[in-house]
């Protein structure tokens, strides 16, 4: 009686072992179901950078077998859609895209009227996106999800940034030197004034003019940082903003003409030039997180509108010490705990 | 002869108080020479802790008088450790950079004092005594920190138990108050009653009546000749001799308490415990699986009493407590040692079962050794070993729990129960012949009880909502509502005991107030309403003094009861006077203990739906709105009553 008990229940595990996968891969990942890797197509701005290294140990790590077409654009984005067409054309599995521009060329906005140029129908996740919400990559709050986008932002929330800044020194007035003409600046520098009153500071705005081509002028910068310095700027705040991201050094160095330092929310700002302490993502974790959207949507067959658009819930605190000292600001002790010092 | 019996008890108890404190000085006195070395290491640790930041940022290259944040670091420490009451540094020359929770010229002046020597080892290196401070410095490499504890450190910890030790001091005092009492009246006071009484009747000229008191020890020799000396004369005589010696009443004090308090024991946790098995109960609700468990043991004992009762006449009053008592016990033991849900759901209905089935006993005990003229008193004597029950059980059991853990108390409690079996044979005496039996309920008495209008409503409006208020909010609410704002089970058992406290302290005080207003009904309202009011404020109350609010509330509850019920008792009575089916027992009463005890048990499961929606502490809320809307309606609709007995129960 019990042997055959046992029997039938051994049996049933079998069989279920054998179904459940089979019926789940049948359902989700056509793929899987043809016993062969996922192709993930790669569409990166300027190489592979520490957020791909993330992506692909992640996948790997979690046994997810994968086949990358890495797509380049080395900094044009005129070459994304001749990738685009090759997208619809092979149809992988999967796009990656890195940053706002690739992004927002590979799925368009969430409003867009004419979706046509862009992919609707591949599963796209995307990664180093500053603003997502701001710049219409993800639909407004209280808007259905995209049926086929998901991604991870590298900016700490705002309150967490203004905090961080507060660990370190009192702060009552923020300088923010910016690109008027980059949607991304712009939206951070709305969300900026919006907190200002609610965390009890007053923002102090210098937008980049114009040179006589349009473009943004780079010589105004020390001019503009002086005023800041005359109006009582304690710290200068580096958002998502590529025109200052290129210019990091001119204004690093400016801030430290006049004793004040500068506070960054992306990585660059502080590992490769001269700003004094930073809220950032660790670009490694940054595509960890983004692989995991992948593997959810490849092998659990889940869709990427059950995937939220997200930040990272840890951040790096980012010290860099020679600017410290040389400005006399020294770190409190209890941050020395869990901040990262640059030496 | 009553008041001797109390000088005794007081010079005891007061030898008793004195042997206790000065063994809780020993203890206080060996436990500082034990914590010293523990207060010396944590100094040590907390200083190297803080010894290793600022060599770090020193490392950075951070100037020791530019060091910021040492405040908060000192800030921080104070929070974990109320002990620490100073933080200094000082550079290589000894002057003072930075000095926190005292001046410059006080961490100076603190510093160029002598160290003292300690009364006690446990010194580490670097450590002195100083003023009334520990003194820790710790050198650095520029410089030294020095970090300085209150002296006072070492008696909080004992601070801390001093409740504990109170409470423990306290039940002692108590126990060793019955056991002392049990003994005086048997050995003292009833052989010299029965003593005078017959050398009254020898007096009289009348020899029929002997003390049956003869024993070994002096008084027992003494009487055994006063025996033999009236049975000589009775034989002579040709008298028929009659002893004095019966069964006892006083033991049915101990006896209710000991099988009362192993239940009480898992009073004030005993919703945490069952809310670890609930997990697997999804379907129904955590909160109502729970609510379930605990109202279940009332809802049994309230269904098995009249099934025990049934028993009583065929097992005799004894056997019937002990298999009430090993019944408890081993639902006890079950209860700790549960698997999952359902068998501690089985396990709990069995200990029901022994304490309904103990309480019958004890009941009947008292009936069958009363009469009429002392029946009030033998029931007061049971109604006295329960309080006392109550008032120890959750707060011994919340101390042991809090050190040993919830299963290790209820197999505890299962041990009490068990032991109790031992008391019995000397405390009961012999099984009577004839037996009274206790409550039992038929058809007939729900008849009688709800034909009468004023009795219905006294039930529907009085009776069961004082129950609901009880077992919802006390045995319920009151356990989760704390541990949830992150009180220890001891401090849990010491609010849950408030309640039989206030009902110890109320009972003697109402019950006469209302034989002198002669308006039973209107002590029933005021003490219902009373018994309500402290619940409906909690929910606006903050969490912060929550802890404060609800043993006030748990004392109002306690306080408006022991009001109601005892002025309850004689209401019922009279409106339902005896049929002269059973001497002394009123169907009234049987009715109203069974129906009452039946809502009891609903109570938690109520309290537990209305927590889901609301919170716990809104359901304390709602509990308390719908018993003063109740007692309101009642006071409305009540006419007054007579005076009359009561009966013993709860």
């Amino acid at each position: 009686m019990r042997r055959r008990r046992a029997l039938a229940m051994a049996t049933l595990a079998v069989l279920a072992l054998i179904l459940g996968p089979a019926a789940g891969a049948l359902a989700a990942a056509p793929a899987a179901a043809e016993n062969r890797a996922f192709r993930i197509m790669m569409i990166l701005w300027r190489g592979e950078t520490p957020v791909e290294r993330g992506f692909r140990w992640q996948l790997l790590g979690r046994g997810v077998a994968v086949e990358f077409l890495v797509r380049d654009l080395a900094r044009d984005l005129g070459r994304l859609p001749a990738v685009l067409a090759e997208a619809k054309r092979i149809r992988p599995d999967l796009i990656y895209t890195w940053g706002t521009g690739i992004t927002l060329g590979t799925v368009g906005r969430w409003d867009a009227p004419d979706p046509a140029p862009y992919i609707a129908d591949l599963p796209v996740v995307f990664a180093m996106v500053s603003a997502p919400g701001a710049t219409g990559i993800a639909p407004p709050p209280g808007t259905p999800p995209r049926a086929n986008v998901t991604g991870v932002s590298h900016i700490a929330p705002l309150p967490a940034q203004i905090k961080a800044i507060r660990a370190y020194l009192p702060l009552t007035r923020l300088g923010i030197v910016y690109n008027a003409a980059e949607p991304n600046s712009l939206a951070n520098v709305e969300e900026l004034r919006a907190l200002a009153p609610e965390m009890g500071f007053t923002l102090l705005e210098a937008p980049v003019p114009p040179d006589a081509t349009g473009a943004p002028d780079p010589a105004s910068l020390p001019g503009l940082v002086g005023g800041l310095a005359k109006a009582g700027a304690q710290i200068l705040y580096i958002g998502p903003d590529t025109f200052i991201g290129n210019q990091r050094d001119a204004l690093t160095a400016a801030g430290l003409a006049h004793g004040i330092p500068c506070f960054t929310a992306t990585e660059l700002e502080i590992r490769e030039s001269d700003a004094m302490l930073g809220l950032v993502s660790p670009y490694e974790a940054v595509g960890r997180l983004a692989a995991e959207k992948a593997r959810k949507i490849l092998v659990e067959g889940q869709p990427p509108s059950a995937s939220p658009i997200e930040t990272l819930e840890h951040f790096s605190y980012l010290i860099r010490l020679p600017v410290a000292l040389q400005l006399k600001l020294y770190p409190p002790l209890p941050l020395l705990d869990y901040a990262e010092v640059i030496r | 002869m009553a008041d001797t019996t109390f000088k005794s008890l007081a010079v005891a108890g007061v030898a008793l108080l004195l042997a206790l404190a000065g063994v809780s000085w020993l203890a206080i006195s060996s436990s500082e020479q034990l914590l010293f070395p523990e207060l010396t290491q944590k100094a040590r640790a907390e200083a190297e802790q803080v010894g290793r930041k600022v060599d770090y940022a020193l490392t950075l290259g951070i100037p020791p008088d530019r060091l910021v944040g040492l405040d908060v670091l000192f800030a921080g420490l104070k929070e974990s450790d109320r002990d620490v009451s100073f933080l200094g540094l000082t550079d290589a020359s000894d002057r003072v950079l930075h000095a926190y929770g005292v001046d410059t010229e006080g961490l100076l002046a603190v510093l160029g004092l002598p160290a003292r020597g300690s009364l006690f080892e446990g010194l580490a290196a670097g450590q002195s005594l100083r003023a009334d401070y520990l003194v820790t410095a710790l050198p650095l490499r520029v410089g030294t920190l020095y970090l300085g504890h209150s002296e006072h450190a070492l008696i909080q910890p004992l601070i801390d138990n001093l409740f504990d030790i109170a409470i423990v001091v306290l039940v002692a005092m108590l126990l060793a108050f019955e056991v002392m009492l049990l003994v005086l009246t048997l050995n003292i006071s009833q052989p010299a009653q029965a003593a005078t009484t017959a050398l009254r009747a020898v007096t009289a000229r009348r020899f029929d009546l002997v003390t049956g008191f003869a024993g070994p020890d002096e008084l027992g020799a003494f009487l055994g000749r006063v025996d033999s000396l009236i049975a000589a004369t009775a034989a002579r005589l040709g008298t028929r001799l009659r002893s004095l010696r019966g069964p006892s009443l006083v033991g049915v004090r101990l006896l209710s308490f000991l099988f009362v308090f192993a239940e009480e024991l898992a009073r004030p946790f005993l919703p945490s415990y069952v809310d670890g098995f609930v997990h697997q109960m999804s379907d129904l609700g955590t909160a109502m699986a729970t609510g379930i468990v605990i109202g279940m043991h009332m809802l049994i004992f309230a269904l098995v009493m009249p099934v025990a009762s049934m028993l009583y006449v065929r097992l005799g009053r004894r056997r019937l407590y002990i298999a009430g008592t090993l019944l408890a016990s081993v639902g006890l033991a079950g209860t700790a040692l549960a698997a999952g849900y359902w068998d501690l759901l089985v396990w709990r209905a069995l200990s029901a079962t022994g304490y309904a089935t103990a309480f019958v006993a004890c009941q009947g005990f008292v009936l069958e050794v009363t009469n009429r003229d002392n029946r009030a008193q033998g029931a007061a004597m049971m109604v006295g070993g329960i309080t006392l029950a109550d008032i120890c059980g959750p707060a011994i059991g919340g101390i042991v729990a809090e050190r040993i853990g919830y299963s290790a108390t209820l197999l505890m409690a299962a041990a009490v129960a068990a032991l109790t079996v031992l008391a019995v044979r000397g405390l009961m005496g012999r099984d009577a012949a004839h037996a009274e039996v206790p409550g039992r309920i038929t058809f007939r008495d729900f008849a009688i009880a709800f034909g009468n209008r004023r009795f219905a409503v006294q039930l529907l409006l009085a009776a069961l909502p004082a129950k609901f208020l009880l077992t919802g909010f006390l045995f319920y609410l009151v356990p989760l509502t704390l541990a949830d704002l992150g009180n220890p089970e001891g401090d849990i058992g010491r609010v849950v005991m408030v309640y039989g406290l206030a009902m110890m302290a109320g009972s003697p005080l109402f019950a006469r107030v209302s034989d002198r207003w002669q308006r039973h009904g209107l002590v029933v309202a005021i003490g219902g309403v009373i018994s309500a009011i402290g619940m409906i404020g909690l929910p606006f109350v903050p969490a912060a003094l929550l802890v404060v609010a609800i043993p006030v509330a748990v004392a109002a509850l306690g306080f408006g009861q022991s009001m109601s019920i005892t002025a309850q008792v004689s209401l019922v009575v009279s409106l339902l006077p005896a049929t002269g089916r059973q001497r002394g027992q009123s169907p009234g009463l049987t009715v109203l203990r069974f129906v009452e005890r039946m809502g009891g048990g609903f109570g938690p499961v109520v309290a537990a739906a209305l927590a889901d929606s609301f919170g716990l502490v809104g359901a304390i809320g709602i509990l308390g709105l719908y018993g003063s809307i109740s007692f309101l309606l009642y006071a409305m609709l009540a006419a007054y009553g007579r005076v009359d007995a009561g009966e013993a129960g709860r």
